[in-house]
């Protein structure tokens, strides 16, 4: 397991992936430079920069960076394999199959868990840099939590997606069927149905949460919305990982995987 | 002794131009993409034009004697009913033109086939027309028939021409969104299709619409910010041509001319993209 991490490490800092998750991570610390230099027009709106960052922080990562890296990278986890025709030389290996899963999906999580910390703490820099150090150590523990949050999401996504990719044939298209329809749409729901969703959790732990009233006739139904506890919602998308990380291990076990003939 | 010039001999001739050449592309791009999985999605997106079926049935049976209350202005049969109609597809209107839109050039440019694409009398215009007809063709199913068969129910349901008399140029307009979406965010798929790989390009195609969307809502103080997201100028757009209230502060002229940049930027990228590799000169 442990000289499994540095090859696949080495594998996915040679493909173009990296670049991709780079660039991605990158938009959001873009956004936030172009918003530095347009302070002086914000500042007419009465807008500071540094009351930006928990919209930010819940829009541009939690509900558009997190999911998308995680679409990206997840479904490669086994699909990549079978697509560039490489899984028969894996599994043929003296090691054993679950092994291979969890290294990979280890390396895959250090890897766009350390891009989406990097965009993330230049982000939070660049809006607080008007406040000094001090200001900026004050609000570090916002910081700090939305990343904890952040981390703990992307190992539930790219567990799920990792999960989509080993059992179907066309994992992008319900992965971003799940990401940005079910979550987006379900997650807003009143009643239980919201707890079949992963980003129920994420806002339940969350600093902040913003939530959008419904409009047309879902709008005149009077709505109660009440987010999970805490501790409930770590453990759940704690436990929802494991599962999902057992079930892409089952794949490799029971699946039939038919390489394409080229 | 004759010296015979052994270099490629490049066609003298003139080449006529195939006026059905966009046609053949368009139709082999539908008939590939007619998968298991398209008809699910189909399937999947006709369920909120059963629902709004059921609307106008009740509107025509129960809406005048007040029985629904403070709903009846809700569930009324107006433009605003098929705008609503039309923005509730708008999520499976994406996934379908991303996921079949992805692969429609990435496909062609990983098997080399652009090189034998244009080694026929096949012009820029040709190519980008039939696929733009794969993906007009697609959307079509679950925006602009379905909407036009609701306007159809309505008229044989309301039983007097009050309605058709109303309302006849409701039809113009939903052809008129569905041509505008199709150009606009066809045109944006299908240059990311031209420029990165079939997954890429789909997940792309969402970020760059949500992002977007994402910095109009954050800077929702400054309403002219809402020029930047493609969406927001659509459904300004759409409001425009349904003659609804617009949903956003910013001018609806500028919306017109940020989509028409897009189209244009998109028609700039794919006209770079897309180059028959020149053998011989």
């Amino acid at each position: 397991m442990i000289a499994l991490f540095p090859f696949f490490l080495k594998n996915w800092l040679r493909s173009n992936k990296l670049f991709w998750a780079a660039g991605l991570g990158l938009f959001p610390v873009l956004l936030t430079v172009l918003l530095q230099f347009a302070s002086p027009i914000l500042a007419n709106h009465d807008i500071e920069l540094f009351r930006l960052y928990p919209q930010i922080s819940f829009f541009v990562y939690l509900h558009l960076l997190l999911p998308i890296l995680a679409v990206l990278t997840g479904v490669s986890i086994i699909n990549e394999e079978v697509e560039d025709q490489t899984l028969s030389y894996l599994v043929v290996r003296p090691i054993p199959k679950w092994k291979i899963v969890l290294a990979k999906s280890a390396v895959y999580f250090s890897v766009v868990g350390a891009v989406v910390a990097l965009s993330l703490f230049l982000s939070f820099t660049i809006l607080n840099i008007q406040l000094g150090f001090e200001g900026w150590l004050d609000a570090s523990s916002k910081l700090l939590q939305g990343l904890g949050v952040l981390l703990l999401g992307l190992l539930a996504y790219l567990t799920f997606f990792g999960c989509l990719g080993a059992w179907l044939k066309k994992p992008v298209l319900t992965g971003l069927l799940f990401a940005f329809g079910w979550e987006n749409l379900v997650a807003y729901f009143p009643g239980n149905v919201k707890y079949l969703t992963i980003v129920h959790y994420l806002h339940s732990l969350f600093p902040t949460f913003y939530r959008t009233k419904a409009s047309g006739i879902l709008g005149l139904i009077p709505i109660k919305f009440t987010l999970a506890n805490g501790w409930a919602s770590f453990f759940t998308l704690v436990l929802m990982s494991a599962a999902f990380l057992a079930l892409t291990c089952l794949a490799l076990y029971v699946k039939e995987y038919k390489m394409e003939q080229t | 002794m004759p010296i015979y010039d052994q270099a490629y001999k490049p066609w003298e001739g003139q080449l006529l131009p195939n006026p059905k050449a966009w046609w053949v592309i368009a139709k082999t791009g539908i008939r590939l993409m007619w998968q298991k999985w398209v008809i699910v999605l189909l399937v999947f997106s006709s369920f909120p034009f059963a629902v709004r079926g059921v609307q106008i049935y009740l509107m025509n049976r129960v809406g005048d004697s007040s029985q629904l209350g403070d709903f009846t202005d809700k569930l009324e049969i107006n433009p605003g009913f098929f705008e609503g109609f039309l923005k509730g597809q708008t999520f499976l209107f994406l996934l379908i033109l991303a996921i079949i839109g992805a692969g429609l050039i990435a496909n062609d440019r990983r098997f080399k086939a652009l090189q034998i694409y244009f080694s026929k009398p096949l012009s820029f215009w040709d190519y980008v027309g039939g696929k733009m007809l794969v993906l007009a063709f697609y959307s079509a199913l679950i925006t602009v028939v379905p909407a036009i068969l609701l306007f159809i129910i309505q008229l044989l349901l309301s039983g007097d021409s009050t309605f058709l008399v109303d309302y006849y140029w409701i039809p113009f307009s939903i052809l008129a969104i569905w041509m505008i979406s199709v150009l606009v965010l066809g045109g944006l798929i299908l240059t990311l299709s031209a420029s990165v790989n079939n997954s890429a390009a789909a997940i792309l195609f969402f970020a760059i619409l949500m992002f977007s969307d994402i910095i109009r809502k954050i800077l929702s103080r400054i309403p002219d910010v809402g020029l930047a997201s493609i969406g927001a100028d659509i459904q300004q757009v759409t409001a425009v041509l349904f003659g609804n209230p617009r949903p956003h502060d910013f001018s609806p002229y500028g919306a017109w001319i940020a989509l028409l940049l897009v189209v244009g930027i998109c028609l700039l990228i794919l006209r770079l993209r897309l180059r028959p590799t020149e053998v011989v000169k």
